[in-house]
C-alpha cells in the first residue's frame, strides 16, 4: 500500500528526515516511536502534503502511484489521512458542512454520488456511537472550543466518516487522559480491517497497550534505526531511548 | 495643496444654485420658509469649503479629486425607464417586505407596496410640511458641518419622510434606484422618525439601472424615540461608475437599540459611508456592524462614530472586511465619550484580509473618552488567508478553492450572524458568493 524509499525533506534548509525507509501493507498497523525531534511529525506532515516541508529526496508511493506528486487533497482523496497532533480551530466553518463537503468531494473522487442529507446523518450518528464521539455537531463550528480530547475524538471520527486506505495518527495520544485514550483506540480498533492500514506516531508506549501495532519503528535523527514487533515497544518503554541511541552510536564508530 | 478642492464641477453647482431657487414644480416644490434657511446656510459653506481634499484628516486617503473631475449635471426626468427587471432583482425572496420604490431619490408610488399601518411615507411637498419637518430636518446631519452634508441640503430638491408610529410585521426595504443617461448628480435625503416603543427593521439597499457615472450624495437623520428598537440592513450593490457619499446621523433617546448592519460589494467604484450614531438618552444601546467585500479597482470607505453623549450606554462595532484584486479599504471608527458619561461600555473591532498582494486597507480606530468610570476597547487586525486552516482543510479532500471559500465565508459569518433576519442573511450570503472573486486572487497570490 505504502512504500517509503529513502525519504529525505527539510525544513528551512535545515534536514530532519535523512533517508526513511519503510513498507506498509494492507491490514497492518505499524507505529513510529522515537524521541523528541527525531523527525516524527515531519513525516507525518510530508507525507499529508505539508507545503512547510520540502521534500529533498527520495520517493513515496501510495497503491502504486507517485504520492509526492499530489496536492494534499488529491492525496486525502486517494484515501490518505492524517489525524492532526494539534487539531485546527476553525470558527465559522460548521462542523457538519466541512465533513459533509470533504466526504462529497472523496465520493465523487471515487465515482460515487453524494450522499443524501439524510443518509449523512445517518452515517454521522452510526460513526458518533462508533467512536464513542456523542458531542453535538450541529450548529458548531469546527473544533471551536473545544477541549483537546475533543479534538482528538473529532479526528477520529472525520476518520470514520472519510474510510481511508492508510491513516496516520500524529501524536493522538498526547494530550489525552487515560479515558479518552482508551475511547480513541477503541474507536481505532474497530476501525481497522484487512483492508486498510494504519501508522500510529506515539512519544509514548501507552498507547500501542490499547492498538496492539504489527510492527514498532523507531526513528532517530531522520532515519528508521531499529525495527521490531510490539516487544520493541515494551523494550523502550523499560529502558527509554538512551540505549537505542548508543547502540547506533556504536556501530557508528 | 489645499484642504478644499474648488474644481469645475464645484463652479458648475455654485452657478446652478440660484436658477434652481427660482424653478418650482412637483418634483423640486417650493420650500418653507423655516427649512429654506437651512438651505441657505448650507450652500453657503458649501461654497466656501467646497469638496474635501486629501489634506484633510478624514479624507486622507479617499481621494475626491479624481472621482469628481468630471461635472455631474442635475439630470435630466427620467421618464422611460423600466425598473420591473431592477425592482425583481432587487427583491429579497422570502423576506416579504413592504417594499419602497425609490428612482433617483423620488418615490414610485405604482410600483411600490401598500405599506402597512402605522407606517407613512411622505415625499415632495407632503414631507416639507410635515409637523415633523421644522422639527427635525437639518438638526443633526448640518451641525457636523461636513460640506459634503451641505451640498445635500443646498441641493436636493426634497426630502422624503418615513415615519414609523407602529411596530412592523415583516422588514420594510426601500430600493434606491439610479439611473442616468450622463453623468447626473443625484442628492437625496432621508428623515427618519420612529416613535415610542416601536420594534422595526428595513433594509436598505442601493441598485443602479444605467452604467453612465452617478454621484449619488445620500443624507439621512434618523430619530429613535424611547424603547425603540430597529435593525436596519444596509446593502450596496452599485455599479463601478458610481460614486456614492452615503452619510446617516441617528440619534437614539432613552432606552432604544439600533443595530446596523452595512454590506458592501464589489461594484460601486467608489464608496464613501458616514456611520454614525449619537447615543443622548441614557440605557441606549448602538450596534454597528459591517462586511465590506472589495474588488477590482473599488475604493470602500467606512468612517463610523458611536457618541456617547450620556451614562449608561453600550456600543459594539465589528467591521470586517475582505479585499480582493486591487481595491483599497478604509477604516475609521471614531468612539467618543463625553464628558459625564459615566458606566458606558463601548467595544469596537475591526479585522481585514486582504487576499491579493495588490489590495490596500488604511485602518485606525480612534477612542477619545472623556469620562472616567467606563469600559471601553478597540482592536484591529490585517492579515491573510490562515495557511494552518487551508492546510487542514485540504487534507481533508477539499480543493483549494473550495478550502479557500470555506475559510472566507467563516471570516465572514461573524457579521452574517449578526443579520437578525433569516431571509435577508440568506440574501447576503448569496452577495457574498456571488462577488469573491477566490480563483483570480489565488493566482496572483502564486
Amino acid at each position: 500500500m505504502l512504500q517509503i524509499k529513502n525519504l529525505q525533506a527539510s525544513v528551512n534548509g535545515e534536514p530532519i528526515l535523512k533517508g526513511v525507509d519503510l513498507e506498509v501493507k494492507a491490514g497492518e498497523i505499524h507505529a513510529i516511536m522515537g524521541p523528541n525531534g527525531s523527525g516524527k511529525s515531519t513525516l507525518a506532515s510530508v507525507l499529508a502534503g505539508n507545503e512547510l516541508y520540502e521534500v529533498t529526496g527520495g520517493e513515496v508511493w501510495f497503491e502504486g502511484k507517485n504520492l509526492l506528486e499530489m496536492p494534499p487533497e488529491i492525496r486525502a482523496r486517494e484515501g490518505l489521512f492524517m489525524a492532526f497532533q494539534y487539531p485546527v480551530e476553525i470558527p465559522g466553518v460548521s462542523n457538519i458542512n466541512f465533513l459533509k463537503t470533504a466526504l462529497t468531494e472523496i465520493r465523487a473522487h471515487r465515482g460515487l454520488p453524494p450522499l443524501s442529507a439524510r443518509e449523512f446523518m445517518q452515517r454521522l450518528k452510526e460513526k458518533q456511537e462508533l467512536v464513542e464521539f456523542n458531542a453535538s455537531l450541529v450548529n458548531r463550528s469546527l473544533n471551536e472550543g473545544f477541549s483537546g480530547g475533543e479534538k482528538k475524538r473529532n479526528e477520529i471520527l472525520q476518520l470514520a466518516m472519510l474510510e481511508p486506505r492508510l491513516a496516520i495518527l500524529d501524536e493522538t495520544d498526547s494530550g489525552l487522559d487515560i479515558d479518552a485514550l482508551r475511547i480513541v483506540a477503541n474507536g481505532v480498533n474497530k476501525l481497522r480491517s484487512k483492508d486498510n492500514a494504519f501508522i500510529i506516531i506515539t512519544h509514548y508506549q501507552r498507547l500501542l497497550q490499547y492498538i496492539i501495532p504489527d510492527f514498532v519503528h523507531v526513528l532517530y535523527d531522520g532515519r528508521i534505526i531499529k525495527s521490531g514487533t510490539k516487544e520493541l515497544a515494551y523494550e523502550l518503554e523499560e529502558k527509554g531511548y538512551d540505549w537505542i541511541k548508543e547502540s547506533v552510536q556504536a556501530s557508528l564508530s | 495643496m489645499n484642504k478644499f478642492i474648488f474644481n469645475s464641477f464645484y463652479q458648475y453647482l455654485i452657478d446652478s444654485y440660484p436658477a434652481l431657487q427660482e424653478k418650482h414644480d412637483a418634483d423640486a416644490p417650493a420650500w418653507p420658509e423655516a427649512l429654506l434657511e437651512h438651505k441657505q446656510q448650507a450652500f453657503a459653506l458649501f461654497k466656501s469649503q467646497g469638496f474635501p481634499s486629501t489634506k484633510q484628516e478624514d479624507w486622507k486617503y479617499t481621494n475626491l479629486a479624481v472621482p469628481l473631475q468630471q461635472i455631474f449635471h442635475f439630470p435630466a426626468q427620467v421618464t422611460n425607464a423600466d425598473l420591473k427587471p431592477a425592482l425583481a432583482s432587487a427583491t429579497i425572496k422570502d423576506a416579504d417586505a413592504y417594499r419602497i420604490v425609490l428612482l433617483n431619490g423620488k418615490w414610485q408610488r405604482p410600483l411600490s407596496d401598500p405599506l402597512p399601518d402605522g407606517v407613512h411615507f411622505l415625499d415632495g411637498a407632503d414631507a416639507l410640511h410635515h409637523y415633523y419637518a421644522e422639527e427635525y430636518f437639518a438638526s443633526l446631519a448640518d451641525p457636523t458641518g461636513i460640506s459634503l452634508v451641505a451640498l445635500n441640503t443646498a441641493f436636493v430638491p426634497a426630502f422624503n419622510l418615513l415615519h414609523i408610529q407602529k411596530s412592523t410585521d415583516r422588514p420594510l426595504h426601500i430600493v434606491h434606484i439610479y439611473t442616468s443617461q450622463e453623468a447626473a448628480f443625484l442628492p437625496e435625503r432621508l428623515l427618519l422618525v420612529v416613535e415610542e416603543g416601536v420594534r422595526t427593521q428595513w433594509i436598505d439597499s442601493f441598485h443602479q439601472l444605467t452604467s453612465a457615472p452617478v454621484f449619488i450624495n445620500y443624507v439621512a437623520e434618523q430619530f429613535l424615540k424611547e424603547q425603540v428598537t430597529m435593525d436596519v440592513f444596509l446593502l450596496n450593490q452599485l455599479l463601478p461608475s458610481a460614486v456614492l457619499f452615503h452619510h446617516s446621523e441617528t440619534y437614539l433617546h432613552s432606552q432604544s437599540t439600533y443595530h446596523h448592519l452595512n454590506f458592501s460589494f464589489p461594484g460601486a467604484g467608489f464608496i464613501r459611508n458616514n456611520i454614525n450614531a449619537r447615543l443622548q438618552g441614557s440605557s441606549s444601546e448602538a450596534n454597528l456592524w459591517g462586511l465590506y467585500v472589495g474588488g477590482d479597482q473599488q475604493l470602500v470607505d467606512n468612517h463610523t462614530i458611536v457618541d456617547h453623549q450620556v451614562p449608561n450606554c453600550n456600543s459594539n462595532e465589528w467591521y470586517k472586511g475582505i479585499l480582493q484584486d486591487k481595491s483599497t479599504g478604509v477604516f475609521n471608527g471614531k468612539i467618543f465619550v463625553e464628558k459625564g458619561a459615566q458606566k458606558t461600555n463601548a467595544f469596537q473591532k475591526n479585522n481585514t484580509i486582504l487576499l491579493s498582494r495588490e489590495a490596500t486597507v488604511h485602518a485606525k480606530p480612534q477612542l477619545e473618552i472623556f469620562a472616567d468610570d467606563v469600559k471601553c476597547s478597540h482592536g484591529s487586525t490585517v492579515g491573510q488567508m490562515n495557511e494552518e486552516a487551508l492546510f487542514y482543510l485540504r487534507t481533508r479532500g477539499l480543493s483549494e478553492l473550495t478550502a479557500r471559500q470555506l475559510l472566507i465565508e467563516a471570516f465572514a459569518y461573524d457579521i452574517l450572524s449578526k443579520v437578525q433576519h433569516q431571509a435577508v442573511a440568506n440574501h447576503v450570503m448569496q452577495l457574498l458568493r456571488r462577488h469573491l472573486h477566490v480563483e483570480s486572487n489565488m493566482l496572483t497570490n502564486v
